[in-house]
């Protein structure tokens, strides 16, 4: 039994070597795939490759660009393997950026190549460049320790968390492209000074671009998709003028459908904070006064949103959804919502609790 | 001693992903998926039920001496000759499924007839092992996989996109009428085992009923784990869209601080750990069975058994597409579950003539 265990093991190990792998160094890392309108083509395909190096230290990120146009994404790869000497691993594309011009035909047909191909992560982010991708990808900035990392850290919210930022997923933009009651969206990325500045997003029909928001608008609706606290409301009253900072942030909501038909979608909004900026805030004054102006500013903005959205009859917090997750009557629910998501009427209650006004009084 | 039988059920409870089970359910959702799954677990208790008081009064004696002591010749020859059929066939349709899954999602460029030799090399080797090694290797590499599998369910329930709401809308087709088919299918999950227990079969049963609770339990929560978590994470429409969905869903957790970023490589690790146990078990299982059915118990049987199997898989491997071997799974679990009802009706009516004599 030894002597046969033995010349097993040996000739087990003698075919190990040759197995399909490359080393590192034979491999080029992708970490951002931008895909453009092509000038004679149809796509425009860019990779930013990483070219690794000893020490990593920031502003010394070193990155590459290859691009190529072609009918599809998949010919422009097989035509960028051959523009490069190393092996294109997609195993590390996290960002993936359209063009505008792209998403503001049909993106059902760009995005397929994502969803099919196996290797791309399920897990990558997407975003809408303002102009083209290629030249959101073309910078890096100043700070960057690897390239491509900013964008990652920013939407990742691994280094800053700014409540203007909003992320998407691969995986979550395919199941709102495809889902009944919810639409899908995705964040703008504009450049600023040789940096990224991401404060808008953009909201799809199940085609197309429909609406972009403006960067108050897109807070209130992050706040709403993602229920996250520590961010922070202007309110611009008349009489008053202070920034909140949020703590606590909760809202419920439920749909109702009354008898004489208009059914309406009732907020419940809970909110505790402190004042971090203002003119003219008293400690001793009434808390009471200060709070119901901000509640009546929030409720303003958030029915101005709502009723925003709802006229391009975009549906991005999924009402659709919870209406037919709420009623029983099978396959004509969906029906019943598409004529009705245009006649509801938005009822907002917001509680504001100021726990205090900061370090002064 | 007595604990290798719930083994077995978390085995047969857990494999149903690789058979395709909840991509079949998935397909079906609007047309009572859900039912079917219910019809099912009340089915597969009254047959464990029927089963266990039935070797009751047996002891120590296997399945085998029990058949061949008190049924008729031909009858025992053909339920033991159809079961180990059944079980050879899931054991091949796991093997081929699981080459599949890996070639897809670790190396595309593999050969797929080295890695499905391999496969073969492997579970003819570990399936013509004693029966008590198998299952002490099955209790060791149960422990590992299941926390595995718990840490990936719970984390993607507790992921910010999961929507509720989506789930809830599956509840309005909870009463929608099953086919056969269906009902067959997830039969599995509850009843799979019952043809296992060829290994020492009597001397495990238990003293008590208390334990039949625990099989529709597990049946539950890993229905519930494998059909509602693709709902909640890709929506209603988009879950039939996939191929592998249980890896897909798997590959949309994040861990933004853990090891591997990706959640697909930790499932498909549990995946083929359970792949290789079952194929090891079931192949054991059916030897068993045909040793039985043709009364032939030697060793050098067994070898030319495996020996046949393996190359009739490898050839139906070399041929045949994914396609063709997710249709022929599905026509298996109607024929094993009209196997599994056959065996309980014949143990049923042994236990009924001896109590009448």
């Amino acid at each position: 039994m030894n002597k046969g265990f033995l010349i097993l093991i040996v000739i087990i190990i003698l075919l190990l070597p040759g197995c399909g792998f490359k080393d590192i160094d034979k491999r080029f890392l992708v970490v951002a795939i931008g895909v453009d309108q092509g000038v004679e083509k149809k796509y425009n395909v860019t990779l930013k490759l990483i070219i690794p190096t000893t020490l990593t230290e920031p502003g010394k990120s070193n990155s590459q660009l290859v691009s190529m146009e072609a009918d599809s994404i998949s010919e422009a790869l097989e035509l960028m393997r051959s523009q490069v000497d190393k092996q294109l691993d997609l195993g590390h594309a996290k960002v993936t950026i359209f063009g505008k011009s792209l998403a503001q035909k049909d993106i059902t047909k760009h995005i397929d190549w994502f969803i099919r191909r196996r290797g791309v992560q399920r897990i990558e982010y997407i975003a809408v460049a303002e102009s083209t991708a290629k030249e959101i990808l073309s910078i890096s900035s100043k700070s960057e320790r690897l390239a491509g990392n900013s964008l990652i850290l920013s939407f990742g919210h691994e280094g800053t968390e700014s409540s203007f930022i909003v992320s998407e997923y691969l995986y979550d933009f395919y199941e709102r492209l495809l889902e009944k009651g919810r639409d899908p969206f995705m964040p703008v990325i504009k450049i600023k000074d040789n940096n990224y500045e991401i404060n808008q997003i953009a909201l799809f029909d199940k085609k197309k671009i429909k609406l972009i928001l403006d960067p108050n608008q897109t807070r209130i609706l992050n706040q709403l998709l993602y229920k996250q606290p520590d961010f922070e409301i202007r309110v611009i009253e008349e009489k008053l003028k202070f920034s909140l900072s949020v703590h606590k942030y909760h809202y419920r909501y439920q749909i109702n459908r009354s008898q004489q038909g208009q059914p309406t979608i009732d907020f419940d909004v809970r909110i505790k904070g402190t004042a971090e900026e203002s003119e003219e805030i008293f400690f001793h004054e009434n808390w009471g006064e200060i709070e119901q102006v901000a509640e009546h500013f929030i409720e303003n903005a958030y029915l101005d949103l709502l009723t925003n959205m709802q006229k391009m009859n975009l549906d991005p917090i999924g009402f659709g959804l919870r209406y037919m997750a709420t009623r029983h009557e099978g396959d004509k629910e969906w029906a019943d919502w598409k004529s009705l998501y245009p006649q509801v009427k938005f009822n907002m209650k917001v509680k504001v609790t100021l726990e205090g006004t900061g370090e002064i009084k | 001693m007595n604990r290798y039988p719930y083994y077995l059920v978390l085995l047969c409870a857990l494999s149903s992903p690789v058979l395709y089970i909840p991509r079949l359910l998935l397909q079906h959702r609007y047309h009572g998926a859900i039912a079917a799954v219910g019809l099912a677990l009340l089915l597969g208790v009254l047959l464990s039920y029927l089963f266990s008081t039935s070797l009751k009064p047996f002891h120590e004696l296997s399945i085998h001496e029990i058949l061949e002591k008190h049924v008729a010749h031909s009858i025992r020859f053909l339920i033991s000759f159809l079961l180990g059929l059944t079980w050879f066939a899931a054991g091949a349709s796991v093997l081929i499924t699981i080459s599949y899954v890996i070639k897809r999602f670790m190396n595309p460029t593999m050969n797929i007839h080295v890695l499905i030799f391999c496969f073969l090399l492997a579970g003819c080797w570990a399936a013509l092992r004693a029966t008590m090694p198998i299952l002490y290797n099955l209790e060791l590499w149960l422990f590992i996989s299941i926390p595995i599998l718990l840490f990936i369910w719970i984390k993607e329930i507790r992921n910010e996109t999961f929507s509720w709401d989506a789930v809830q809308i599956m509840s309005d087709y909870a009463l929608k009428v099953p086919s056969w088919e269906l009902i067959a299918a997830s039969s599995f999950l509850f009843t799979g085992y019952i043809s296992l227990l060829i290994c020492n079969g009597s001397s495990w049963v238990k003293k008590s009923m208390h334990w039949i609770w625990f099989i529709p339990v597990i049946g539950i929560i890993v229905f519930t784990a494998t059909f509602f978590i693709p709902i909640g994470i890709h929506g209603t429409q988009a879950v039939d869209k996939y191929v592998y969905i249980g890896v897909n869903t798997a590959d949309s957790i994040q861990m933004k601080f853990g090891l591997i970023e990706r959640g697909v490589f930790l499932y498909l690790l549990s995946y083929i750990i359970l792949s290789l146990l079952f194929i090891v078990i079931s192949w054991h299982v059916a030897m068993k069975w045909m040793s039985g059915a043709l009364n032939n118990h030697s060793v050098v049987f067994k070898y030319i058994l495996v020996g046949t199997v393996s190359i009739s898989v490898f050839i139906y491997g070399y041929y045949s597409t994914e396609k063709q071997v997710m249709s022929l799974t599905f026509s298996w679990f109607t024929i094993r579950f009209i196997a599994e009802i056959l065996l309980v009706a014949i143990m049923v009516r042994v236990k009924r003539r001896l109590g009448c004599e």
